[in-house]
């Protein structure tokens, strides 16, 4: 029983994990964000989201959050996304957003910049941040 | 391939130093080792590989610096060191870029040219699955040259278009017959526009040159003791007897300002974990020494988590030049003449097709490696068949 109790804690924390948040400051005049939306600002095809001006952040490669985000919001594997940003910053066409270590730092960077928006692990989420999409 | 201008290039940026020295760098580059073994027909060497394992061939690093001078400037500087070369290191891009808005960019300097869809960033193997582009269409594809450029790039609702509008010159010295030949091409404009929609990339180029080759006429030729000597053969023929015809020749093989134009038109799809491409390019010359090429390949990727395995079919078409039609057969006058300039522009005409399997494994963030085989099949001489079998590791950073 004992056993069963933490296999299940594990599972309900591994389910936990898989939910992301997308987070701007309580300041930012964007309410929600489709999918698309995001793929667009995340690729460097679009600055704006619901034509508010917008910057992104990421987190490293290592994260298991950044993992599902780029599964879920841009259909890529990381090596993928990779690969993509590899093509336009050799070829001078853009470079890729900005990298942040954790959810804590990317709440804390978007706490101070009403324009970026981050994901982070949704369990993480702080009353001082918005939440504008929740993805699977 | 060596280019010609870098130090004039690399004093126009030091204009720029005294500011690049104050503001943040950023570096990135890339690495990729390769090594090959091959099995050639006829002769020890296929596609720049031998019977023993060798790893020049597909062995290149580059290092790229750039800075934002203010919100609309930036300056990009990207040094490349390819095996293939002796890792002679050169200057492939160093430009000024100007922001004119989110959409518009503006650049002047020296970039590579997006003559195919993989051109621009051929070097960077991290970005592609394959070790290198199918050589049919690449072979001599990925070329730098000095010049402007604007880029366009915007979203049309779900649509992403990219347009890349260029005009500028390059010079760059080509090691051809035991020649060292210097390839000079003036007036080389185009256009490379993309449409990204969903699943789906649609794109189309086009370039134009004039192609000047300096040392042509010193290619070896048998009888007449090199390509200048054919000229002067050529024009000593007189023309009471053999009409204009020879002359006529003779000019065009003295390859002076010879109009290239390349065109092509690729097709991506990008469907979950399958992955399509294929790319048509043309080479079209006219009164020009150079054949007439016309080149495809299509390629299908199946991914499974770190993995790719990939199967290509790919196929160059030449047509050798005629150069010998207006010349009359008059025998020990020109019919040996006609005979040889006949091989000669033969030997510029390569048909070949090379079916490939490879796989890819990107065994850690940044870093994929890559095993190919390629069974290749030339119609004629100087290419040569055989198989050929691949490793590479490609990093960026």
């Amino acid at each position: 029983m004992k056993y069963l109790i933490i296999i299940l804690t594990l599972i309900a924390s591994a389910m936990a994990q898989a939910e992301i948040a997308v987070i701007v400051s309580s300041d930012s005049p964007i309410t929600a964000a489709d999918v698309k939306a995001l793929e667009r600002v995340y690729l460097g095809k679009a600055n704006q989201i619901d034509g508010k001006d917008v910057e992104v952040i990421n987190q490293g490669d290592g994260e298991a959050v950044t993992t599902e985000f780029n599964r879920v919001v841009l259909n890529k594997s990381n090596s993928q996304v990779k690969a993509y940003w590899s093509k336009l910053v050799f070829t001078g066409k853009g470079s890729p957003p900005n990298t942040v270590n954790n959810d804590a730092e990317v709440i804390a960077a978007v706490k101070a910049d009403p324009r970026l928006v981050g994901y982070i692990d949704s369990a993480a989420v702080t009353p001082d941040v918005k939440v504008v999409a929740t993805l699977k | 391939m060596k280019l010609m201008y870098p130090k004039k290039l690399l004093m126009g940026l030091m204009f720029f130093l005294p500011s690049i020295c104050f503001a943040e760098i950023t570096w990135n580059g890339f690495l990729s080792v390769g090594g090959g073994i091959a099995d050639a027909d006829e002769g020890d060497e296929l596609a720049g590989y031998e019977d023993v394992a060798t790893f020049q061939q597909d062995s290149v690093l580059g290092l790229q610096a750039s800075t934002d001078i203010n919100d609309h400037v930036s300056v990009t500087v990207q040094i490349l060191a390819n095996g293939a070369n002796g890792f002679d290191p050169q200057v492939t891009w160093a430009n000024v870029n100007y922001q004119f808005s989110n959409d518009l960019a503006f650049k002047l300097g020296r970039y590579q040219t997006p003559l195919y869809l993989y051109s621009d960033f051929l070097d960077v193997g991290y970005a592609y699955h394959w070790i290198s582009p199918p050589s049919e269409v690449y072979l001599g594809a990925g070329s730098t040259q000095d010049g402007i450029e604007l880029i366009y790039q915007k979203s049309f609702g779900d649509a992403y278009f990219t347009g890349q509008f260029f005009y500028g010159g390059a010079s760059e010295i080509v090691e051809s017959s035991g020649v060292d030949l210097s390839v000079d091409s003036r007036k080389r404009g185009g256009f490379a526009v993309s449409m990204v929609y969903d699943w789906l990339t649609v794109r189309a180029g086009a370039q134009s040159t004039e192609t000047s080759i300096e040392g042509y006429s010193d290619i070896a030729l048998p009888g007449v003791g090199s390509v200048g000597g054919l000229i002067a053969t050529l024009n000593s023929l007189p023309v009471g007897l053999v009409g204009t015809g020879a002359q006529n020749t003779a000019e065009i093989l003295a390859f002076q300002e010879d109009e290239f134009v390349y065109s092509s038109l690729s097709i991506k799809a990008e469907l979950g974990q399958f992955l399509v491409v294929t790319e048509f390019t043309d080479l079209a010359v006219d009164d020009s020494p150079a054949a007439e090429q016309q080149s495809w390949y299509v390629s299908g990727g199946y991914s499974f988590g770190d993995w790719m395995i990939h199967l290509t079919h790919s196929e160059t078409d030449n047509e050798a030049p005629d150069l010998t039609s207006d010349i009359p057969v008059i025998p020990t006058v020109t019919d040996g003449l006609i005979a040889l300039i006949d091989g000669f522009t033969a030997a510029t005409a390569i048909d070949q097709k090379t079916n490939s399997i490879g796989v890819r494994w990107d065994f850690t963030s940044g870093v994929a490696i890559k095993a190919e085989y390629s069974d290749i099949d030339a119609d004629n001489t100087p290419a040569s068949s055989g198989n050929l079998f691949r490793v590479a590791i490609d990093a960026v950073f």
